[in-house]
């Protein structure tokens, strides 16, 4: 039914439950009486109801966050308020026992510098295989481009050309500065950590990701989610990426459950 | 109970009213005191932590939808962070049920005693919910903005008016063109999902 701009404005008004008593009665004998009517009204309740609902996911989205954020600084603040472990210091009276004592630090600090190269060299190795250096396709799929201010368009599409050039500093540059909306800002933070960690720079990858894996879109979540654990093992946070690739692995509807148990494999 | 001490709402019901008042920090509080304890029931039922999440805010979603159409309403001997807790459960329960996951996990004891059309109807309204989503990215940048501001962030006439530097006249009359654009894009959008 086509509306006229009168008509939109009363069901506009019934639907807020703004027009009089009087006024609704008559409207309500309006809808009773054309068929028509009456389903353009329940059309146009149902898409209110979406754009509503689109609300309340903006609002939880922001719920997680400072849910996060709360338990976060927590769990923090805890951790520094723990009692700290004083080790019991047994008191040496003989030069032997600090000479054996000295051999045992140096013997074990050799193997254990030995240890952590080789550890470094097998996370690094499992990093190069599973995250080549240009997933471009992992940027662009999905990627809502057109979510993006028209205006803006042009920079974000030159930008994915210098991505898939290897022209991360310029994708960096571009990328900062582009406005984002509630709707577009994970995808852009999704973006920039993905090309900082193609350019080497975990750590600065790591925020950015992790705050892409509150996006309301599923499949950005898990990607989010799956880069942020190799940027961890990029960055040399091992016991940080292990839990996160234990959940992805242990999700068989994952995309990434298969890369994941591989990376573990070679880590674990 | 109802009358349990709650830190920032001192009633199920103060909460309930904030609730359906749409106040942000009653989202927050909701989430904080409901998901830890869904989560945890998830880890022991099948679920991941990313299943945890998207029942969670699936469940919740419904719940708080249903407060808006007057669905749900407040039950005096009734917490409402359990009633959550149940929304969001029997979503997993459902899914859990769904061909997908059939063949993959055991069902929990006592998922056959639960009544699942509530949940199957307020999943479908989900998919409704997405659908206005497809329609509203098809709308141009001038029009999504103007319908997100009034309808989503629900942003008075004036205000928009205000911020785009026009009239509020010619804003009403550009909200209902905008409206009709999205109308025609939902019913196309609506036949293509079978909705």
């Amino acid at each position: 039914m086509n509306l006229s701009e009168e008509q939109y404005d009363i069901i506009e008004a019934y639907l807020a439950n703004e027009l009089s008593a009087s006024d609704r009665a008559s409207f309500e004998g309006d809808i009773q009486a054309d068929a028509e009517l009456s389903a353009e009204v329940e059309r146009q309740r149902t898409l209110r109801l979406g754009l509503r609902a689109l609300g309340i996911e903006q609002a939880l989205v922001r719920a997680k966050a400072h849910y996060q954020a709360t338990s976060s600084s927590q769990a923090a603040l805890s951790s520094r308020e723990s009692p700290i472990i004083r080790p019991l210091v047994r008191l040496l009276n003989t030069w032997q026992y600090w000479v054996a004592a000295a051999s045992i630090v140096l013997l074990l600090g050799v193997g254990y510098y030995a240890f952590q190269q080789q550890l470094a060299r097998r996370d690094a190795v499992a990093y190069a295989d599973s995250f080549g250096p240009a997933p471009t396709d992992q940027v662009m799929k999905g990627f809502p481009t057109a979510a993006f201010p028209l205006a803006d368009r042009p920079r974000l599409l030159d930008a994915f050309k210098n991505y898939k050039a290897g022209k991360y500093d310029r994708v960096i540059d571009q990328l900062k500065t582009l406005p984002a909306d509630k709707q577009t800002i994970y995808y852009k933070n999704y973006f920039l950590g993905l090309t900082y960690l193609a350019n080497r720079q975990p750590a600065e990858a790591l925020p950015l990701l992790n705050s892409a894996r509150i996006a309301p879109a599923l499949a950005l979540r898990q990607k989010a989610t799956w880069f942020m654990a190799l940027a961890y093992v990029k960055n040399g946070q091992k016991n940080k990426a292990l839990p996160v690739l234990k959940q992805i692995s242990t999700d068989k509807a994952n995309p990434f459950n298969a890369l994941a148990r591989q990376v573990l494999q070679k880590i674990d | 109970m109802a009358t349990r001490q709650l830190p920032i709402y001192p009633t199920d019901r103060d909460l309930y009213v904030a609730l359906s008042h749409r106040e942000e920090r009653a989202y927050q509080f909701l989430y904080a005191e409901s998901f830890p304890a869904f989560r945890h029931w998830m880890l022991a039922n099948s679920g991941s932590e990313m299943d945890a999440e998207d029942a969670f805010q699936k469940g919740l979603l419904s719940f708080l939808l249903n407060i808006e159409t007057g669905k749900y309403q407040f039950q005096e001997e009734t917490r409402v962070t359990t009633v959550v807790f149940e929304y969001c459960k029997r979503v997993w329960l459902t899914e859990l049920k769904s061909a997908r996951f059939r063949t993959k996990v055991a069902m929990p004891d006592g998922f056959d005693t639960i009544d699942s059309t509530d949940v199957a109807t307020d999943l479908e309204r989900l998919d409704v919910v997405n659908a206005v989503r497809q329609s509203l990215q098809q709308l141009k940048g001038d029009c999504r903005q103007l319908i997100e501001w009034f309808y989503v962030e629900e942003l008075s006439l004036r205000d928009i008016a205000q911020r785009l530097g026009m009239k509020e006249t010619s804003v009403k009359s550009k909200r209902y063109d905008c409206a009709e654009k999205l109308k025609a894009f939902y019913q196309q959008t609506s036949i293509q999902r079978d909705l």
